[in-house]
């Protein structure tokens, strides 16, 4: 019996643990893709991995196209997301890691990606916003 | 001649025996003091650091209770200016240092409007993470098993 309750409650666990995980797959990718547009960097630190107005289009199958129509250049990438226990992380291939929140303000929905943040008092970190985008 | 040797040799022993004395005393003397010294040291750093982490908490929970955004901005201030970018808190105490830089972006998000969509209450979840994260340190200090701390 306590066995059984044992492996109920790892099943649960495991469940709600992955049901958070797809919210965030539904929000970023809208359950088959949808692209975000590079809106604005807020700088508290000297460097950018991204260039304003970058269009990033996810996808359900954790490929990510970047494109620029400044550059006409596009770059596929891999996504993948892992929660913790207070914030959930977004790697992009080979680019890095970052912290990822879907935000709203006055109605207006956006996504956040964010260096993730560490106890280094001097460390800088950039926040991305993005807007969705029907490119 | 060997007797006044021998007299000379005991005679020396003397004379190093009643000099070696006072030095021995100076020592023992010495390291208590400095014992002493560092002691009370070590308890005035420990009050230093247990007032500071009472202190943060006490805050936090303040802007956890905060009635509108004009305080919340008020005690924000203070929070930056005396925690998040004073030296109060030590750098060892990484697990306060990280909950604390947490808390000081998601209290951005509040004040300026922003609601976390798929977790609307981790600003209060890391606010409770920060004085956890005190009463840890403070337990620490005391010498109280970490168990005993109330989540």
């Amino acid at each position: 019996m306590k066995i059984k309750l044992c492996f109920l409650l790892i099943f649960f666990t495991v469940t709600a643990r992955s049901q958070t995980v797809k919210d965030y797959v539904i929000l970023l990718t809208a359950d088959l893709r949808q692209s975000w547009k590079l809106d604005s960097i807020t700088f508290n630190s000297n460097y950018s991995d991204f260039k304003k107005e970058t269009v990033f289009l996810f996808k359900l199958d954790n490929q990510v196209i970047l494109s620029n129509s400044h550059l006409q250049k596009k770059d596929t990438l891999t996504w993948f997301l892992e929660k913790k226990e207070r914030y959930t992380l977004i790697s992009l291939g080979t680019i890095g890691r970052y912290e990822i929140d879907f935000l709203q303000k006055n109605d207006k929905k956006y996504m956040r990606l964010r260096n993730e943040v560490t106890a280094q008092k001097n460390m800088g970190i950039t926040e991305y916003f993005f807007t969705k985008s029907n490119l | 001649m060997p007797v006044i040797k021998i007299k000379k040799k005991e005679k020396n022993g003397k004379i190093i025996k009643i000099t070696a004395l006072p030095f021995a005393v100076i020592i023992v003397i010495g390291a208590f003091v400095i014992w002493l010294t560092d002691k009370s040291q070590n308890s005035d750093l420990n009050q230093t650091r247990l007032s500071a982490y009472n202190g943060l908490s006490s805050l936090v929970e303040k802007i956890l209770s905060a009635p509108n955004t004009d305080s919340l901005i008020s005690l924000s201030k203070t929070f930056n200016h005396d925690f998040y970018e004073g030296e109060k808190i030590p750098n060892e105490d990484s697990l306060i240092l990280l909950t604390m830089k947490r808390f000081k972006f998601d209290l951005a998000d509040k004040i300026n409007g922003s609601t976390n969509i798929l977790d609307p209450k981790r600003f209060e979840k890391i606010g409770h993470d920060v004085v956890h994260a005190c009463q840890l340190q403070i337990a620490k200090l005391n010498n109280i098993p970490k168990e005993q701390v109330k989540n």
